[in-house]
């Protein structure tokens, strides 16, 4: 296969789109994405689609589909890390669906999906142990998919509270990148979290990551929250983005020479709240 | 050690906070039991302690998940006293993550910690079709060999557990007082659950439990008929019996 500074180039541009996942589109005041790209077109150039393999698309996620308009694959049940969860019946599944929406690449967030195999009640979404070994068990994973699946396979930067290990984030991915030859889909607001949770200025060690790797960047809100005194930010995909979030789009969107896709993850929000925000992401990468 | 030992642990101080007071307490003695190396341990209690807490429903949430699979049992364990969330602090929840075991299979055999006989029934039924549904009903068994199918499972109950089982059921969504357990004769029930995880439950006649029963270790087809003639079947029944379960799931064909 060719090397990465190949392969991206043939990686369409999809602009700026919003994320779904099953059931989504169903709850109380959920962004409507069909309303929205009819309205906002540039708002929804696309749909990341959140998916389970054992739930598969819900019918929001099918009539877009169903309609060829374009579609990334973001996977929630997969430990990248664990060889056995790359099972034949799990990708055969998967590859069946990606092909099936179109997708343009495989993404998702580079931790724990779950806790021992895959089952309906392990799900939680933990960060990757920081650790050198760590790093190439997830590399190795990601290059296994994307030989299984045909598809490019874009780690995310995971969201959480709790990070271990001997390495900080950003180095930890690098190192994934480079040994795995991908790109990478980072999260700006799981990244402030990140940085606020190790006491740092929110775009810290971004320079000396290899931007040129960040294919696709998200953008949500955050909400913050307390317990027994502990102040932290809650990842809860609210429309209004937190200033670190800001400060970590502008800087990476800026010097990201391969960023074909941006999404704004506020699928759970009527539309009405997101069109300011939606116009204020937009006009940051264009 | 591999970082999916510290992950374990990660996620045991995660939803125990009992476990996670002891990691910080004495990280030596509270992880004496993993291999994590001195470094590792430092590690896991590194962040601040708050931060393992900031996700105040992780554990309601997974109750809710195994109350929905098992909710007789855990009906019964409440009207009994014994409070659900307990079992994140039990040995039966950290050694399912250190062995990577299905948690709902760990909640059962808490719950069947000392139980009486009430709620052993509930939780023989309620966990079997628990297994049926993850496919760990049936054994594994070689190419040739016929046996239960792995969305099947058998339990040995008494006659009247399944309308006493779906009463319980009833009342604990109703919130109205759990009906008492009946008396009967002894019985095996036959658990099935399908492809899209719908789950049937039927007493045996005597004859068809004790084929089903043989039919728990995998064996050639031959072997099961000739179990079946021995039950009293004639030649033809057998055949035709072991046909009719291949055909509806019940038992599989290797």
């Amino acid at each position: 296969m060719s090397r990465f500074a190949e392969r991206v180039r043939s990686l369409p541009r999809l602009g700026l789109g919003v994320s779904t996942e099953y059931g989504a589109g169903d709850a109380p005041g959920a962004l409507d994405v069909a309303a929205l790209r009819a309205a906002h077109p540039a708002y929804a150039g696309f749909l990341e689609l959140g998916v389970e393999v054992a739930k598969g698309l819900d019918a929001h996620a099918a009539r877009w589909v169903a309609a060829g308009l374009p579609t990334t694959y973001h996977f929630l049940d997969v430990n990248l890390d664990e060889p056995d969860d790359l099972d034949p019946t799990w990708l055969a599944a998967l590859t069946r669906l990606a092909r099936g929406a179109g997708a343009a690449w495989l993404c998702g967030d580079a931790g724990w999906w779950h806790f021992g195999a895959r089952d309906r009640n392990h799900m939680l979404l933990l960060p990757p142990v920081l650790t050198a070994s760590a790093a190439d068990a997830l590399a190795d994973g990601i290059v296994a998919l994307r030989e299984a699946t045909g598809f490019e396979v874009l780690p995310e930067t995971p969201p959480g509270q709790v990070f271990v290990g001997d390495l900080d984030l950003m180095p930890f991915f690098a190192r994934v990148c480079e040994r795995a030859d991908t790109g990478l889909l980072l999260d700006c607001a799981h990244l402030a979290i990140y940085q606020r949770v190790m006491g740092r200025a929110p775009t810290d060690g971004l320079d000396a990551f290899p931007l040129d790797r960040v294919v696709e960047l998200h953008v949500a809100g955050g909400t913050e929250g307390e317990v027994d005194g502990y102040r932290f930010v809650e990842d809860d995909h609210v429309p209004r983005l937190l200033p670190a979030t800001w400060d970590i789009y502008r800087h990476v969107a800026a010097r990201a020479p391969n960023l074909k896709a941006v999404v704004f993850e506020c699928e759970r929000n009527p539309l009405a709240a997101c069109v300011a925000p939606f116009a204020q992401v937009a006009e940051v990468w264009r | 050690m591999s970082a999916a030992g510290v992950q374990r642990v990660v996620v045991r101080m995660l939803f125990d906070p009992r476990f996670r007071d002891a990691v910080y307490a004495d990280p030596a003695a509270a992880l004496a039991a993993t291999d994590l190396t001195a470094e590792e341990r430092g590690w896991v209690v590194r962040p601040d302690r708050r931060a393992y807490a900031t996700d105040v429903t992780r554990q309601a949430r997974a109750l809710l998940a195994l109350a929905e699979e098992l909710p007789a049992a855990t009906a019964w364990a409440r009207a009994a006293g014994r409070d659900p969330a307990e079992f994140f602090a039990s040995p039966a929840w950290h050694g399912c993550v250190e062995a990577r075991g299905v948690m709902t299979l760990a909640y059962a055999g808490w719950l069947a910690e000392g139980a009486d006989a009430a709620q052993a029934t509930l939780v023989a039924l309620e966990a079997a079709v628990a297994r049926g549904r993850r496919g760990l009903g049936g054994p594994r068994g070689a190419a040739g060999t016929v046996a239960l199918a792995p969305g099947a499972a058998l339990v040995t109950t008494t006659e009247g557990a399944l309308a006493w089982w779906d009463a319980v059921r009833g009342a604990a969504a109703a919130g109205t007082p759990l009906p008492a357990p009946v008396d009967g004769p002894p019985c095996v029930v036959l658990i099935a659950v399908a492809a899209d995880g719908a789950s049937t439950a039927e007493v045996l006649a005597e004859g068809l439990a004790g084929l089903l029963t043989a039919a728990q270790a995998p064996q050639p087809r031959a072997a099961l008929e000739a179990a079946g003639r021995a039950l009293g079947l004639d030649a033809a029944d057998a055949t035709e019996i072991v046909d009719e379960l291949l055909a509806s799931d019940v038992l599989i064909a290797r």
